[in-house]
């Protein structure tokens, strides 16, 4: 792969990459950091790279496992599950606390949902990731992530519902 | 977007039918039927920099020719290096006498002796090169 195919086919995934990248390591100026980091990982195995049959699911792959290292290296205790279900929350800014409260609520749905069914539903609806990179990334076939999908989606409209007001 | 759309879109979403696109249309309708988890969505979506994609190559761009200019200075290190040992283990030819200045000195010397005495005879040599035999008297 040359410097413009792997322009073309991989670093044009940053912009979609950084979206996970900043949910799960919290921080902006770390998140962009981390995204080059990955690049350049890629950069020196883009031979290999070239050959794979799910290029976009091996790059965000690559982010995830990059990310969760960080996390483990600075924080220990913290299982990659939790972190898969982290969503950003920049203390810098005030948020209006009906919205706090909404996001304590979802938090505690995402919680209560099966870890794969949450999962799948912060990648898509959060990160905006395809149903083919999220498969890569969760070793799960396609058919399958919808099904969860679903299942994350209709639980977590019935629990708003009763909630507040979703629907 | 018109209610029957909306409808349609709302039913392939709860079903994990449709598309990015879609659902992006779908949680910006601000009259869409996913209510706070719609508000969620677009709250919690990270706005990506401006150039990222840019700014990852120009890293990679660095990062390459910083390779390249640590390649280049070890070579010129190991060219000099070599260049270096090849003064010191080469022996110049600067001060080295021409054949016909040889043979000159030789005359020279040689002319210091008798020709009568039969020198060569009675002695050993003591060095001997494509020029100059040295005798010594037994």
């Amino acid at each position: 792969m040359n410097t413009n195919e792997f322009e073309h086919k991989v670093v044009s995934l940053s912009p979609r990459l950084y979206p996970m990248v900043v949910r799960l390591l919290g921080n902006h100026d770390q998140a962009k950091d981390a995204v080059q980091d990955v690049m350049l990982k890629l950069w020196n195995k883009r031979k290999q790279l070239s050959n794979h049959p799910n290029i976009n699911g091996f790059v965000f792959l690559t982010a995830k496992n990059y990310c969760l290292d960080l996390l483990k290296k600075s924080r220990p205790s913290v299982s990659s599950i939790d972190s898969s279900l982290s969503f950003f929350t920049d203390s810098s800014v005030q948020q209006p606390m009906e919205y706090e409260e909404l996001k304590t609520a979802i938090r505690s749905i995402l919680k209560s949902l099966p870890a794969q069914q949450a999962e799948v539903l912060v990648m898509r609806d959060l990160d905006g990731l395809e149903f083919n990179e999220i498969a890569e990334l969760m070793n799960l076939k396609v058919e399958h992530v919808r099904v969860l999908l679903s299942r994350a989606r209709r639980q977590v409209a019935k629990q708003l519902q009763t909630t507040f007001s979703y629907g | 977007m018109d209610e029957q759309k909306r409808k349609e879109l709302t039913k392939k979403y709860l079903s994990a039918s449709s598309t990015l696109k879609e659902e992006e249309l779908l949680m910006n309708d601000p009259h869409n039927t996913l209510g706070d988890w719609a508000t969620f969505v677009r709250n919690e979506k990270s706005e990506v920099p401006m150039n990222l994609g840019k700014d990852v190559m120009q890293a990679i761009g660095k990062k390459t020719n910083s390779k390249r200019i640590f390649l280049f200075r070890a070579v010129s290190v190991a060219a000099a290096f070599a260049l270096l040992l090849s003064f010191l283990f080469i022996p110049s030819r600067e001060n080295e006498m021409t054949y016909e200045e040889k043979v000159e000195m030789l005359e020279q010397v040689l002319s210091g002796f008798s020709t009568e005495t039969n020198v060569i005879a009675d002695s050993d040599v003591i060095y001997e090169d494509e020029l100059l035999i040295v005798y010594m008297n037994k």
